[in-house]
């Protein structure tokens, strides 16, 4: 990917730099001391956990800083000329014209009163490129090379009419609008999925080299990273542990944050956490079958009511003991289906057999009864515990509500649960907003298990963590399947974690399962067309050693 | 065990912490003390001296003749006399014993009774949304003093029917914010977990829902005491709320905009009412900037 060029000087040149915020709590170093190169027309991925610095130093660079923070010590050296030194005025001429940015969110980073077209024209307008008619023509003509189909029509469009992936595409357009000599890619496709994400950063790929423009790409994804750069540099805690060319660091990290993060990253070569195993001879502790989920929906004003297919004739059993993965992009009914398998959400027909009753349309007691054998563990850790209670209140309740034991018995459990998903009974005193994300998901598996479940369904439940602490989750929900025979539902995006950790993975599409099998079979010779999509789809990084053997079964 | 004793490694304290941490009050506290608020609480407790020691501090009998009629501000009568010879200022002092606690008494009822609509119709939704909805929206239609006053009229003079008249008016106000709130509040995910362990509606919005919900309420029910108390002088102004020879500040306007030349009569008063509304609003702004997280500073 390297263009060669004359000027051997590089491109981008950070060296010492230091970044702080000033807090209630006094001032915090979000960056310290990190130095970095980006050579002409290459592309450097910065990785790092949230919290390691990776995107203020992206800020610092582009002078973009939030107004508490400042760089303290160290020197951004652009093309030859000092950024830090530069006026605000001779700042706006780099910003944009000769430093493109994509930032990460493409629902927030477009102005929704304006036409996609007319943001692009003011790019050009601003920087003196071109105007008026010539601006639009340019506009347009950029808009199809982002792969935007009928490009003229599209100018006039208001982003609420672009999809999330052609929203990316029009951020990469304005970021490369002016042919930038430097890119900086902000966890461009971490809200997308995953096929949208391998479309949008192969086209990303395909105009930076055709361009000549480097591109310093941010992001926690080290297989993104390692497939993308040709050269990487891990960030940790402000600081700059490691740096190389891409291959190199993966296949002989130096550091050993960096040989952590490789170990915890899930990929298709790690090996499976559960055992194959023979199939449990008991029957199923749920069975699903052809259930069916329609929300009626209004076209227009005046529409008509239509009915919006969700979850399309989905059947499927979870076998006791056992795990079984639903894989599926954004809007592929997973989630529905998870919601009405926990009974938040009545389903339209079709039966949910639990424990060789029907479930579905229980109501009362039965339903009250019910919720204690099949409990849920959300996405967010920062939304699935209430701010205003404490974590022996949020695990106590459950209790409290099915009125179990006393309350000297519920502090005693309340401990017990603590010490079950490894998290210290002394934390019962604290509140939500005192402990990492891990740790919140910790106590809220903790309150799942209050009431002694048979099911845990866990909707999409470590995919805001960041991957050592994914890592530690995944093993504490592995241990906890062995020790208490638990049966889980678990639903997520990601088919790397799903391959690890699931008995049985079921791939959904618009409301349907398309294919089903053991993620030994399934992953290594898919039959369906959108699964072997899927697959293509996800970064596998450079080869790694193990991956010259045969994938483990 | 082979359990992973080591609790995770949290992210160092870099960066501004992520979206949806609730910052510990103790640290926005710290902003607090600014000279608006200072002033506006000093002006405040002042009132609330009043209030509680008007007797003592009065000079004179407020309902009794003390010296000569129509008499401008004097050593012996500091905000001089009114038409019949009562002492302005004594009467100013024991008003406040009247408007002040009239005006809290309706905002919190009418904060009350809008929280309870507003969270009803915005947990429940459907049918009875739509009910009380557009029955706060058919009552905030109309001007608020307009209805306050047909309301009066309807009830009959005095201070408790302009109390009621005020209530009836202000409800939906809060109705509305409460409900907007509680629409997002109901999505959060602590909220599907309470439901998905079986817990009631009735105490699910009572523990998880309500509680978030009630912040904008208390400040902007802050925010509004100033106009309640202009509102509740407006209608005794009006000859709908309070009576001659009641000292309320709106009724001692009254009298006073009949004799345009003795401007010390409504004078009185009315910087009263500057002075507690002014106050008031100080505080309220401060209390928004402190507990509403959209306005908070990083």
């Amino acid at each position: 990917m390297i263009v060669a060029t004359d000027d051997e000087r590089p491109l981008l040149e950070i060296s010492g730099l230091t970044v702080a915020f000033s807090t209630t709590r006094g001032p915090v170093q979000a960056v310290r001391g990190a130095d970095l190169t980006v050579r002409r027309g290459e592309t450097v991925a910065v990785v790092g956990e949230s919290g390691s610095g990776k995107s203020t130093l992206a800020s610092a660079i582009n002078g973009l800083l939030a107004p508490n923070g400042a760089v303290t010590a160290g020197t951004i050296t652009f093309d030859g000329t000092d950024l830090l030194a530069l006026p605000e005025r001779r700042m706006n001429a780099v910003r944009g014209r000769r430093i493109g940015l994509v930032p990460q969110d493409p629902m927030s980073n477009l102005n929704p009163l304006v036409p996609v077209g007319r943001q692009i024209s003011e790019i050009f307008r601003i920087h003196g490129v071109a105007t008026g008619r010539a601006a639009r023509d340019r506009a347009i003509e950029l808009l199809g090379s982002v792969g935007i189909p009928d490009p003229g029509h599209r100018y006039r469009q208001y982003p609420h009419e672009f999809s999330g992936g052609m929203r990316q595409r029009v951020l990469i357009a304005m970021g490369l609008a002016c042919r930038p000599q430097l890119l900086i890619a902000d966890e461009p496709t971490s809200a997308l999925d995953v096929t949208v994400q391998k479309i949008v950063l192969d086209l990303l790929d395909e105009l930076t080299t055709s361009m000549g423009t480097a591109v310093l790409l941010v992001t926690h994804d080290l297989a993104l990273a390692a497939e993308r750069a040709d050269r990487v540099v891990v960030m940790h805690r402000g600081a700059v542990v490691e740096c190389g060319p891409t291959a190199t660091v993966l296949a002989d990290p130096q550091d050993d944050y960096t040989r952590r993060l490789l170990a915890a990253a899930p990929s298709m070569a790690t090996d499976s956490l559960v055992d194959g195993g023979t199939p449990t001879a008991a029957r199923p502790v749920i069975e699903v079958v052809g259930l069916r989920k329609e929300y009626p929906v209004r076209k227009g004003a005046f529409g008509r009511r239509e009915q919006f297919l969700a979850v399309d004739d989905v059947s499927f059993s979870v076998p006791r003991g056992r795990t079984v993965g639903i894989v599926g992009e954004s809007g592929s009914g997973k989630s529905t289906t998870a919601k009405m398998l926990l009974m938040l959400e009545p389903s339209t027909s079709g039966d949910i057999v639990f424990d060789d009753r029907d479930v579905t349309g229980l109501a009362g007691p039965d339903l009250f009864a019910f919720r204690r054998r099949v409990q849920p563990v959300f996405q967010n850790p920062y939304a699935a515990l209430d701010p205003r209670y404490t974590v022996g209140d949020t695990v106590r309740e459950p209790l409290e509500v099915h009125r179990i034991g006393t309350r000297v018995e519920q502090d005693a459990r309340v401990a017990e649960l603590l010490a079950q998903v490894a998290l210290d009974p002394a934390l019962a005193d604290r509140y939500p907003h005192e402990l990492s994300g891990g740790q919140r998901q910790r106590v809220a598996i903790a309150r799942a298990l209050a009431l002694d479940p048979e099911v845990v369904i866990l909707d999409e439940a470590v995919s805001a963590l960041d991957v050592l602490v994914q890592a530690q989750i995944l093993d504490l929900l592995v241990e906890l399947q062995r020790r208490l025979g638990l049966s889980y539902v678990f639903i997520s995006h990601d088919l790397a974690v799903v391959r690890i950790l699931c008995h049985h993975v079921h791939v959904m599409r618009d409301g349907r399962i398309v294919e089903s099998g053991s993620p030994a079979t399934l992953f290594r010779d898919p039959q369906h067309e959108y699964t072997r999509e899927l697959l293509a789809a996800i970064p596998i990084g450079a080869p790694r050693p193990e991956e010259v053997e045969a994938p483990t079964a | 065990m082979t359990l992973a004793a080591a609790p995770d490694a949290a992210s160092p304290t870099a960066g501004p912490p992520p979206p949806g941490t609730e910052v510990p009050l103790r640290g926005r506290f710290r902003r607090l003390l600014t000279p608006s608020i200072l002033a506006g609480a000093a002006v405040v407790a002042a009132w609330i001296l009043v209030i509680a020691f008007a007797g003592v501090l009065a000079p004179y009998d407020p309902y009794a003749v003390a010296g000569p009629r129509l008499s401008p501000p004097t050593g012996e009568f500091l905000l001089g006399t009114d038409t019949l010879g009562r002492d302005v200022l004594s009467r100013v002092l024991h008003g406040a014993r009247l408007s002040l606690p009239i005006a809290l008494a309706t905002i919190s009822i009418a904060a009350l009774v809008g929280s309870v609509v507003g969270a009803v119709a915005g947990f429940y939704g459907g049918i009875v949304d739509a009910v009380l909805m557009r029955l706060a929206d058919i009552t905030m239609a109309f001007p608020s003093i307009l209805l306050a006053m047909a309301v009066a009229a309807a009830l009959g003079p005095g201070l408790t029917n302009s109390f009621v008249a005020i209530v009836v008016v202000w409800w939906p106000i809060y109705a509305r914010l409460i409900r907007g709130q509680i629409l997002s509040i109901k999505e959060r995910e602590y909220v599907t977990s309470a439901r998905a362990i079986g817990m009631s509606r009735l105490r699910t919005l009572r523990k998880h829902v309500l509680p978030h919900a009630l912040t904008p309420v208390l400040v902007s029910a802050t925010m509004d005491l100033g106009m309640i108390i202009i509102l509740v002088a407006s209608l005794s102004f009006l000859g709908l709320g309070a009576l001659p020879p009641s000292p309320e500040w709106g009724a001692m306007i009254t009298e006073g905009s009949a004799n345009f030349y003795q401007w010390w009569i409504a004078a009185g008063p009315g910087l009263a009412m500057v002075t507690i509304v002014l106050a008031v609003n100080f505080l309220g702004d401060s209390l928004r900037d402190v507990l509403d997280v959209r306005t908070r500073v990083r």
